[in-house]
């Protein structure tokens, strides 16, 4: 059996940085060291100033996912020596953090949907930008910092080790990041990083690092599998470990074995004090909070969508909202051919070229029995990336009408007078042969049961 | 004028670390080297900043500043404030005004001898993370305010242990201090862990007050017998004045000094991190070394023996395993010895001891003094810089010709009670302008 965790670190959406006023509008775009200030570039006698926003989207995501709040929170120091680090510490949470206990409703590859527990969220400030040129840390002729990184407000949203393929690992990350977008939480210019532990059984837990990209992370977990169940089979040992992903070569390599990993020494961050969160500070940030998902698999339960359906859509966000816009009666089933076609094609909710509107044209299409389910689902798979075939794949796919069916089929028992005889005799093959015959003179628009149905009343 | 003197006495005294070229404004200002002042070379006594020129004043001396305060230069410390005698010193050792053969305490040493020395400067910058200000208050004889922690913003102060350090005064007298306390003190948005306080002026507790005082007992174990004796003239003295006194207990002194020296270690070490010759201060060629190479270099050179030594204690009380039994229970001690503290000042609403428990010691004693002897010099300093209290020591009376401190300690903002019990008594013994 695998086990996966996640430790998804996520940029959030202020206007400031975590410790300082330095903006974080547009970030990526601005001149290398230019947000920069004596705090964020830890220059001596400088001092912290928590940014409350950074708490309050912090806030916002623990509602979203459920989360349990501490009483009182504060944050602690981690040391460790590093030339990204402004003071060679990292303010961040240790022993209590903004939230912890929660979980939010994902779903798996078949659709089915299932509820990822989160450990715990946290609120820490990102060190620098690092750019050792020419090689490793140890091998680079020289090396960039760019202090405009250092101090933005990251949210570290660690997962317990729930998922059991790396394709439900990624799905639960397209949704999160889904999640947090729609409520405001993630910064724009930001995707979500995420680091992952793996382990099969026999074998110890190995962390998984600098993996950039959702399909990444698949990849570098799919790699791992086949790794550690090569290394038990083996009899080996898999060791407790932390391996980069190697993107280029499609390989994990060894970053630092359990003995030697680091003692960050925590201790309470003396300029910070403690705070709580009182009732109505949580009350006025619920309200700002749009829908959540959960909310949402209730309300579509109560409006008739069946309990699984419901579940399988609002597992992923994106699904849901695109599924709000649709208002045909058969549209909940539809959701999940869409599911399924989106997983059978790899291809993400955010990149369906169809809109909702197109999509139910489709649907409505099908309901009035101008098209065969069949071909419904046909039609879908090409015009979910190419809508603008749509109205032409309706029109060519078209079922006939009984009217339209019964003057072909009459067409056809004039011309085969002898097979109708044997037909009307009970005869299969020819029940099979005329069908054929049919079908061919409707340009296979016709329904073959319709057909067979017809033919038999002669 | 007054850099002239500055220059005079610096001379004599070893003041100052960095001068002034010139100081222009209405009055002259010390402050202690640990205080960013913008502009003018700021090392904490430390090797390791000999270049650092920051970018931004305190808060403090803006405040000072913008009342017409000149600098002068920046005092003589222990390097990072790590000291009781201001020998620690990667600089020059300031020498006592009252007699150069001996110490003026630590770690701001520098300040109360300029404040001492000088004729022109009524008060100087200091800084207390264990009695800092006190401690050299009472060996050059003159008046150390020490303000609540939170009361005095620390914004630009290069930290030694964040939950412990104050910025406060040394001062020609108590008037002196009070009105500069009221220039410095009150809320910094720059500094979070400054108290949501107005700015308010402080000169006008200079008046009696019917003021109950405490003697811990405790306070007078391994005193010096001249210390001892000239502490309790001046508290009988009081008590002719109608200012009675009881016998009070805080037997938690001694646990708060352990508790003291793992925290404030615990924090340094983490604070000193920061000084690897990256961005400012000392730095070296790094061609064809790692950055671990690199940085340890650095801080092998750029640290003073005793900076290291903090490093690697404080480094070890909080590593995985001894974090519980050192760092953690160091808390707990505190927490302790806080409520001791609110327990006796129900009952009373100061108290009062020796500041130090010895005049200022020669410097040839001094040498002979293990690293623990150091530490514990500071028990009677210790414990209300533990619980964030205010204190004020004032000059009392004389042993072997050199001044012995009266140390006031009152409750979390109760400044107003520690300056009428200072300046009342400094009234009755005579002080300078008093
Ligand atoms: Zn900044």
């Amino acid at each position: 059996m695998v086990k996966i965790g996640l430790e998804v670190h996520a940029y959030l959406n202020t206007h400031t940085k975590l410790f300082c006023s330095c903006s974080t509008i547009g970030i990526t775009e601005a001149v290398e060291n230019s947000r920069v200030c004596p705090t964020c570039l830890g220059l001596p006698g400088s001092k912290p100033v928590l940014n409350s926003s950074a708490i309050n989207v912090g806030l916002k995501i623990a509602l979203s996912l459920q989360c349990k709040l501490p009483k009182e929170m504060f944050f602690s120091r981690k040391t460790y020596f590093y030339p990204d680090m402004s003071k060679n510490y990292q303010i961040t949470q240790y022993e209590i953090p903004i939230a912890s206990k929660g979980k939010m409703e994902s779903a798996d590859e078949s659709g089915k949907p299932f509820s990822v527990s989160i450990t715990r969220l946290n609120l820490e400030e990102d060190p620098a930008k690092i750019e050792h040129v020419g090689g490793s840390i140890t091998e680079a002729k020289y090396t960039l910092l760019d202090y405009n990184r250092s101090g933005l407000p990251l949210c570290e949203i660690v997962t317990d080790p729930v998922f059991k393929t790396p394709r439900q690992a990624r799905l639960f990350l397209q949704n999160l990041e889904a999640v947090l977008r729609y409520i405001g939480a993630l910064h724009p210019l930001f995707s979500l990083k995420a680091d992952a532990n793996i382990s099969v059984t026999g074998g110890e837990r190995v962390e998984v690092k600098n993996v950039t990209g959702y399909r990444e992370v698949e990849r570098a977990l799919q790699f791992e599998i086949v790794r550690q169940n090569n290394l038990v089979r083996r009899g080996e040992k898999v060791e407790r470990e932390t391996r980069l992903w190697d993107a280029q070569a499609k390989v994990t390599r060894t970053m630092r074995k359990k003995e030697t990993e680091e003692d960050y020494g925590y201790i309470f961050d003396p300029d910070l004090p403690r705070f709580s969160i009182s009732k109505e500070s949580m009350k006025i940030i619920s309200k700002t909070l749009p829908e959540l998902p959960r909310e949402k698999i209730a309300r579509f339960i109560k409006s008739g969508v069946p309990r699984e359906i419901a579940k399988s859509i609002a597992g992923d966000l994106q699904l849901a909202l695109f599924f709000e816009k649709l208002k045909s009666k058969s549209a909940p089933r539809w959701m999940l051919l869409l599911k399924k076609t989106l997983n059978y094609n790899d291809i993400l909710v955010s990149e369906i070229k169809l809109s909702p509107e197109q999509f139910e044209k489709l649907i409505v299409a099908v309901e009035k029995g101008e098209l065969s389910e069949r071909a419904g689902e046909l039609i879908l798979r090409e015009a979910i990336l190419k809508p603008e075939k749509l109205t032409k794949l309706i029109e060519d796919n078209r079922t006939l009408s009984e009217k339209e069916l019964k003057k072909i089929i009459s067409e056809v028992i004039k011309k085969e007078k002898s097979a109708a005889k044997i037909l009307r005799k009970g005869n299969r093959k020819a029940l099979e042969f005329l069908v054929g015959k049919v079908m061919k003179a409707s340009d296979r628009k016709a329904e073959p049961k319709n057909v067979k149905k017809m033919l038999r009343k002669l | 004028m007054w850099i002239k003197e500055a220059q005079e006495l610096d001379k004599k005294y070893n003041i100052f670390i960095t001068l002034a070229e010139k100081a222009e404004g209405k009055f002259p200002l010390a402050v202690k080297d640990n205080i960013c002042t913008d502009g003018l070379r700021t090392t904490a006594g430390s090797k390791i900043l000999h270049n650092y020129i920051p970018p931004f004043d305190a808060t403090v001396v803006q405040r000072l500043k913008a009342v017409g305060a000149a600098v002068v230069g920046k005092t003589a410390m222990d390097e990072f404030g790590f000291g009781t005698f201001s020998v620690n010193c990667a600089y020059k050792v300031p020498k006592n005004p009252l007699n150069t053969d001996r110490s003026c305490g630590g770690s701001s040493g520098g300040s109360a001898a300029y404040i001492a020395a000088s004729k022109h400067a009524k008060f100087a910058l200091g800084q207390s993370t264990g009695g800092s200000i006190s401690c050299p208050a009472a060996f050059c004889g003159v008046v150390g305010l020490t303000p609540t922690y939170g009361l005095v913003s620390r914004y630009g102060l290069i930290d030694y242990g964040n939950s412990l350090d104050k910025i406060g005064l040394l001062a020609k007298t108590v008037e002196d201090a009070a009105f500069a306390l009221g220039i410095i003190a009150g809320h910094d948005p720059k500094d979070s862990t400054s108290l949501p306080l107005e700015r308010r002026g402080y000169a006008k507790h200079c008046i009696p007050q019917d003021l109950k005082i405490g003697v811990p007992k405790e306070y007078f174990e391994s005193v010096e017998t001249g210390v001892e004796k000239a502490v309790w003239v001046a508290i009988k003295k009081l008590e002719a004045e109608g200012i009675e006194y009881r016998e009070v207990s805080l037997p938690s002194t001694k646990s708060a000094l352990f508790s003291y020296y793992i925290i404030a270690m615990c924090e340094a070490s983490t604070n000193l991190a920061k000084y690897c010759g990256l961005r400012y201060g000392l730095s070296e060629n790094p061609e064809g070394r790692s950055f671990n190479e690199y940085f340890s270099s650095v801080r092998t050179k750029g640290f003073g023996q005793e900076v290291k030594r903090r490093i690697l204690m404080g480094t070890f009380a909080r590593m995985a395993g001894y974090r519980e039994a050192y760092y953690l229970k160091a808390l707990k001690v505190r927490a302790n010895v806080i409520a001791e503290f609110k327990r006796v000042l129900k009952s009373v609403d100061v108290l009062a001891a020796p500041t130090m428990p010895m005049i200022a010691p020669r410097f040839s004693e001094i040498a002979s003094l293990t690293p623990l002897q150091h530490y514990t010099s500071d028990v009677l300093t210790v414990p209300a810089n533990l619980a964030g209290l205010p204190q004020i020591s004032v000059p009392c009376g004389k042993s072997e010709g050199m001044p012995v401190g009266l140390h006031f300690i009152g409750n979390h903002l109760a400044e107003n009670k520690i300056i009428s019990a200072g300046w009342f008594a400094e009234k009755i013994f005579g002080g300078k302008h008093g």
